[in-house]
Order: C-alpha cells, then sequence, then structure tokens
C-alpha cells in the first residue's frame, strides 16, 4: 500500500490544479488572479451555503413542530446522496473507467487494486466536500432551532463521515453499467447525454420539489411516513438514529451505508485491470470514399469546434446546459401556461409582469447559463499546436469559439423565442425584448466565456471533465453571466421602474449586451490574441 | 527557403536557443541534432509561430514570421514530436478540416489524401476516430495531413518515432523526392545513421547554441556523422 500515497496525491492535485488558476512564485500579476479567484469561490461557496441554510430553517421548523425530526435528516441524507452522484458521475466515469493515465499506472509496481482504491479515495474527498456543504448547514440549522442529545450528535458527526459512501458505491455501479454498455455503441454519446439529461432534471425536479413534498407529507401525517419509511428505510434510520439517538437504526444505516461502497470496491478491484486494459472493440468503421466538401478556413474551425462541442455529453450538459432549458421551458409554456400561473401561486392579474415579460426574462436567465465557450481554450489541451501552427488568424481562431458557442446555445435560445411569441402573441416591445436580448445575452456570453478562458486556462488536463465542469474560468463565467442578469435588475427595480415599463427595459438591456459584445470583440482582436499566442504549444 | 537569423528565445531567466543562425535552400534537408533539452524543439517551434522569439529573426520563402506568420504558415507544414491530433474527429474529417484551412480544392484535395493515404497504408482506417489510432497510425495521419498543401519547407520534430519499418522508408523517399521537386525539409532526430544517409546539410545544438552547421561533408569529414557529433560534443563541452 506504499504506493496508495503518491498515486492518491496526483489524483488529488490534478483536480485541484484544474480547478484554480497556475500559480507561479514570481508572477505578481497571477498572484493577484488567484486571490480574485479564491475570493470569488468563497463568495459563491457563502451564498450556495446562505440559501440552503434559509431552505432547512423552513424545513426544521415545520418538521419539528410535526415531530418528523427523522424526516428533516433523511432530507437531507436524499439532497447528499443526489448531489454526490449527480455531481461526480462524470468524474467517477471519467477517472475509473477512461483515465488517459490507466496504462502508466499499470505499467507500474503498483497492484492494480491499489491503482482503484487511490483513485476511489480522491474521488471521496470531493464527495466530502458536496457532503460538508449540504450536511454542515443543515446540521447547524437543526441544532438551532430544535435540539439534540448527546449520542444522536455523535450519531450525526458519524453520519456525516459515512454518507459518501453509499454515494460513491452508487456512482461506481452507474458509472460501471454506463461503461459497459457505451463502450460497446459506436454512436453512444446522443443516448449518454439523453441519460444524464435524464438524471439530472429528474434530481432536479425532486429538489426544487422538495418544499411541496413536505408539505403534504406533513398534512397527510402518519401514513406517509410509514411508506416513506418503508420504502427508503436507511435514510429513515438515519434521520431515527440522529434525532432519536437510537442504535439499532444507527447500526442499520451503517451496513446500508457500508454495504454498496464495500461491494462495489470488492467487484472493481478484481475488475480492473480488465475494466482498464480491455479494448471492448467497437467494430470498425469501414472507410467508403465520399466526395469531400469544401469550406472557407473560419468555417472549418468553426465546425470543428462544433464537433467537439458534440462530441462530449459532459461538455453539452455544463456548457450548453441553458439551451436545452430553454426549448424544453418554452414548450412548457406554450403548452401549459397555467403553469406560471401555479409557480408565482397568484392569479393572473397579480403576476410581476405579463407572461411575454416573464417568457423573456426566463430565457436570458438560461442565456446566462451558457458556458461553452468558457472551457473552449482549456479543451485545446496537448492539442493546441494544431491552430497554431495553421495559417489562420489567432482572432479567426478565437471568433469561431465565439460562433461556435453562439450557434450552439444561440439556436435553442431562438427556438425558444418563437415558441414563445408563436404561443403567447407578445406586443412590438416585447418581442424585441423575446428575440434580441436573449440572444445577445448568449453572444456576450460567447466573448466574456474566451477572454476568461484566456486569463484561467488549464491545458494539461487528465480528463476533458477537468476543464469543462470545474475549471476556474466555468466558475468566473458563471458568475459573470449572473452579474449581466442581476445588474440590470437592480438598476430597474431600484431606479428605472419609474421611468419605464419591464419589457422596455429587457430591450435595453439587450442592447447594452450588443454593447459589451463589441468592446470584448475589440480586446478579443488585440489583448485576447496575444494570450493566446503566449500560451505556446 | 528558411532563414534563421540570430534567434534568441528564453523561458525566464534560462535561454533555450542563443543567438542561432542557419540558412537552409530550396531542394536541400537538414538534419537538425542535438542532445535533449538542447534547444532542437524550441527552434522548430518558433520557425513554425507557434512561440514566439525575444531576438532575432525567421524567414520562411521571403516571408518573417514576426511580421507575416500566416504567410509563413501557408508555406509550410510542421509534424510535433508527438502528433496530438483532434481525437473526436475521424481521420478522413481531419484531413477535410487541414485541406479547408489551406483552400484546397475539393478534387485536388481528394486525390492527394487517397495518394498519401495508400502510400501510408492509412485508407481503410480513414473512417475511423482519431481515438482509436495508434501512435503509429497518428503519425501517419499528421504526415498526410501536412503533405496535403504542397508545402514549400516541411518541419518535422523527430519524423521516425513509432512508424513501423516499411512506412519508414517510404517517408524517407518521399522526403528525398519532395525536396528534388524543389522543397525544403528541416527535421530533428537522434538517429544519426538516418541524418547521415538522408541529409544534404546537419545542424548541430548544444545548450541552445548552434555549435556546428554545414553540409554533411563538411560536417562529418572522412568519419561518421555520430563520431563527429561526439567529437564536437566534447570540443564544446
Amino acid at each position: 500500500m506504499a504506493s496508495f500515497k503518491p498515486v492518491f496525491w496526483i489524483s488529488i492535485r490534478s483536480m485541484i490544479a484544474t480547478m484554480f488558476p497556475r500559480y507561479r512564485k514570481s508572477d505578481a500579476k497571477t498572484k493577484r488572479r488567484l486571490l480574485l479567484y479564491i475570493l470569488l469561490f468563497a463568495y459563491v461557496l457563502i451564498s450556495v451555503v446562505g440559501g440552503e441554510a434559509a431552505m432547512f430553517y423552513g424545513l426544521a421548523k415545520s418538521l419539528g413542530a410535526a415531530g418528523y425530526g427523522w424526516l428533516y435528516f433523511a432530507v437531507v441524507g436524499f439532497a447528499v446522496l443526489g448531489l454526490c452522484v449527480v455531481g461526480g458521475l462524470f468524474l467517477t466515469h471519467a477517472q475509473l473507467f477512461a483515465a488517459k493515465d490507466n496504462e502508466l499506472l499499470l505499467s507500474l509496481p503498483i497492484k492494480p487494486g491499489v491503482v482503484l482504491l487511490s483513485r476511489i479515495a480522491s474521488l471521496l474527498v470531493l464527495d466530502y466536500i458536496f457532503t460538508l456543504i449540504v450536511a454542515g448547514p443543515a446540521a447547524v440549522i437543526w441544532i438551532a432551532v430544535n435540539s439534540i442529545s448527546g449520542v444522536g450528535a455523535v450519531f450525526l458527526l458519524l453520519s456525516v463521515i459515512l454518507l459518501p459512501l453509499p454515494a460513491m458505491g452508487l456512482s461506481m455501479l452507474i458509472a460501471w453499467i454506463l461503461s459497459a454498455i457505451f463502450s460497446r455503441l459506436r454512436r453512444s454519446n446522443l443516448i449518454k447525454l439523453g441519460f444524464y439529461l435524464l438524471f439530472f432534471v429528474a434530481y432536479l425536479y425532486l429538489v426544487t420539489n422538495l418544499n411541496g413534498y413536505i408539505t403534504a407529507l406533513v398534512s397527510r401525517g402518519a401514513e406517509i411516513a410509514e411508506a416513506f419509511r418503508r420504502t427508503v428505510f436507511p435514510l429513515y434510520h438515519l434521520g431515527a438514529a440522529i434525532t432519536q439517538g437510537d442504535g439499532v437504526s444507527f447500526f442499520i444505516f451503517l451496513v446500508c451505508a457500508l454495504a454498496p461502497f464495500v461491494i462495489m470496491t470488492v467487484i472493481l478491484s478484481s475488475q480492473f485491470l480488465k475494466i482498464a486494459t480491455t479494448n471492448r472493440g467497437v467494430r470498425k468503421i469501414e472507410y467508403r470514399q465520399k466526395r469531400l466538401r469544401a469550406s472557407g478556413a473560419r468555417m472549418a474551425f468553426v465546425k470543428k469546434e462544433l464537433r467537439l462541442f458534440f462530441s462530449l455529453p459532459v461538455y453539452i450538459l455544463n456548457g450548453g446546459l441553458g439551451g436545452v432549458f430553454s426549448v424544453v421551458l418554452s414548450v412548457l409554456l406554450a403548452v401549459r401556461r397555467d403553469l406560471i400561473y401555479e409557480m408565482f401561486g397568484q392569479t393572473q392579474g397579480a403576476l410581476p409582469f405579463d407572461v411575454p415579460t416573464i417568457a423573456a426574462l426566463m430565457l436570458c436567465l438560461f442565456s446566462a447559463l451558457s458556458l461553452v465557450s468558457a472551457a473552449s481554450v482549456s479543451i485545446e489541451g496537448n492539442t493546441l499546436w494544431i491552430a497554431r501552427s495553421l495559417p489562420v488568424s489567432t482572432y479567426d481562431i478565437l471568433l469561431a469559439k465565439v460562433a461556435s458557442h453562439s450557434l450552439a446555445c444561440g439556436v435553442p435560445t431562438l427556438i425558444g423565442a418563437i415558441i414563445c411569441a408563436v404561443a403567447l402573441g407578445p406586443d412590438l416591445i416585447g418581442l424585441l425584448a423575446l428575440f434580441i436580448t436573449p440572444i445577445a445575452l448568449v453572444v456576450t456570453m460567447g466573448f466574456a466565456g474566451v477572454a476568461i478562458n484566456l486569463r484561467f486556462p488549464r491545458l494539461d488536463w487528465v480528463n476533458p471533465v477537468q476543464p469543462v465542469k470545474q475549471g476556474a474560468s466555468i466558475l468566473i463565467a458563471m458568475l459573470a453571466g449572473a452579474a449581466l442578469i442581476i445588474a440590470p435588475g437592480m438598476l430597474y427595480v431600484f431606479l428605472l421602474n419609474r421611468i419605464m415599463d419591464v419589457g422596455f427595459m429587457i430591450f435595453l438591456t439587450g442592447v447594452v449586451y450588443i454593447g459589451i459584445s463589441i468592446l470584448l470583440a475589440m480586446s478579443l482582436k488585440d489583448k485576447g490574441a496575444r494570450l493566446f499566442e503566449e500560451l505556446g504549444g | 527557403m528558411l532563414r534563421i537569423e540570430h534567434l534568441t528565445k528564453s523561458f525566464g531567466t534560462k535561454k533555450a536557443v542563443d543567438d542561432l543562425s542557419l540558412e537552409i535552400k530550396p531542394g536541400e534537408i537538414c538534419g537538425f541534432i542535438g542532445h535533449n533539452g538542447a534547444g532542437k524543439t524550441t527552434t522548430i517551434k518558433s520557425v513554425c509561430g507557434i512561440l514566439q522569439f525575444e531576438e532575432g529573426e525567421i524567414y520562411v520563402n521571403g516571408h518573417s514570421v514576426k511580421a507575416d506568420p500566416i504567410a509563413c504558415k501557408r508555406d509550410l507544414a510542421y509534424i510535433p514530436d508527438n502528433p496530438d491530433l483532434y481525437e473526436f474527429l475521424s481521420g478522413i474529417k481531419y484531413l477535410n478540416f487541414i485541406a479547408d484551412v489551406f483552400g484546397i480544392g475539393e478534387k485536388e484535395r481528394e486525390e492527394r489524401i487517397h495518394r498519401y493515404a495508400d502510400m501510408f497504408e492509412l485508407t481503410g482506417d480513414l473512417a475511423q476516430p482519431i481515438s482509436a489510432y495508434s501512435h503509429g497510425m497518428k503519425q501517419k495521419l499528421a504526415l498526410i495531413s501536412a503533405l496535403i498543401h504542397d508545402p514549400k519547407l516541411i518541419i518535422l520534430d523527430e519524423p521516425f518515432v513509432g512508424l513501423d519499418p516499411t512506412a519508414s522508408f517510404k517517408l524517407k523517399k518521399l522526403m528525398r523526392e519532395l525536396c528534388d521537386k524543389g522543397a525544403a525539409i528541416f527535421f530533428s532526430t537522434h538517429v544519426l545513421e538516418v541524418a547521415e544517409k538522408l541529409c544534404d546539410k546537419v545542424a548541430v545544438i548544444k545548450n541552445g547554441r548552434l555549435i556546428a552547421f554545414g553540409t554533411m561533408e563538411e560536417i562529418k569529414g572522412d568519419t561518421s556523422l555520430e563520431s563527429a557529433f561526439f567529437g564536437l560534443e566534447e570540443q564544446n563541452g
């Protein structure tokens, strides 16, 4: 097991290296960038924890008063499991079944099982971070609102240590099944994407409707609680152990938490050499000579960027989620307009804005989630030399990244806008707000993403999940997107609502986004191109 | 075809290439030899416009790499020591992408792709994703992509690594044929026997400085290139 430590640290270092900008002692500019990034990171963490605290406070009060304390911790346990599995599934699959350095490590005098264990340990670190983010504030809130016995506190502490284990076991099982299925399929990306999307949407749906379920549960009393106990009994025992200090319940939870993790670790340990070295052999694609269609150099780069985007489900899901939501929710809005009233819990007259305006705002919100270009420089990795050695200007290479981002996210946004326009029949200003602003924001995010990624690039990743999901530029681009939405919103609420209609404000914001895009394009031509050329290759 | 004048490239305080000058004329094959970390790849990447350099000037077919990098890149082809290609593309799509960038006509690209793919026995694998290629197949694909636009200057960094004996033999033959038609080739290698048989000129680099440059006869004299190389290394200790 002496080899466990170095392999474990390599995995951890690789993960941290992608999340944080490269730090050189002599470089004062990088030091400032790193400090700024850490502050932004802390800000995001505080915001997330703050939001959770508000949600858990309501739950702790209502469930504590109704005598369903166990349910509170069952919900927390569910949220932890869900976050760990959804948040870590891509990485688990990439690290255990598709890591680039599997062959290198297996060539060293290290037992295959040790390679696997060190990988699992590094993935568990991520799961522990997720667990602390969710269970930490939840536990503090419960103790502050209700009370907890000494034994309950010990069980709470032990449960936090145990919770990532079943999540890891579940992630390993799903990743194993996915790997076995997808490695045999030639065009598995679409199915993979569909699967992940389904998984993600189901989790999102459950989490967003959690409050409703809890309210129903509290109001319908013991009958549903009993059903809950029977179906997800490990989570019931988790809650019972903490709130009632019940040792038997804790033992049952302990067994339930350890079993999937131990079973999956044992199975994968015995199979790891086979997993890492077997070429499952997708059938060879026979080459048949066809006419080769020519296109210009710029278009060739745009097509190349789009092919890269569509070849990685994790890229689509993380970078283009806004586009997917734009279409799905526009269809939903067109077919079930009553949902919007339900969402605000009010009658038509009492909605804050008219429905087309809400649709435009929603599309803007999803446009701010378009993060394709924020990973577009890092994702080049070792292939950066190709673009750098070809007779195309650096500005054109960067513009191709913005263009592919705009196409990948802008087309779904446009489809969403068309559906909303046809179904909701907005007036002229509403139409402008619906079409111009969300699409302008997609383009602005495209320019901003490239600009940010040029300042926070990571080209030495081990698997593409790292730059696409964990890269520093992704987090910063997300914050930039939030700022682009919140700033005009605040301006309107506090200053401009007296002098203009909200629809006109949205349209005006779109014009501002166009202005920002022009400024960013100018900066990309000069400073951006210089930064790209300094990346080497 | 290639003129390097007083090239200096530093990484931090370390000079990776120091005041290097050489010239390769059309029709010449020039081998670039030196120990690991001597500055070969840095020189090559500077010539290809991949690395920026502080001092000196590089001209490709009369165009300055600093002032007109795109004109230089149009005339040259580069193959790195490790052919990391776009693994999400198939071989044929990668070649078509390169042909698009160089603006090669449809018929011309089809003819050239198939000529070189047949030569390197890669035609049957062109529809496969590059991710399924072996190192040697990637090297062959990189070679085909470099030749697709009929370059005037070909820069190769360790081109024979990973190639099978047949492909290696064909590449050597092709290099000579291309130079006979007026192209120039500048390539780095550690295989001195290959350099000795193939090259018209040799450049020897040590610790970033060019310690010898001339025709093969001038450099090796009556001995072998290997003996000459070790002699030069010793002299410049």
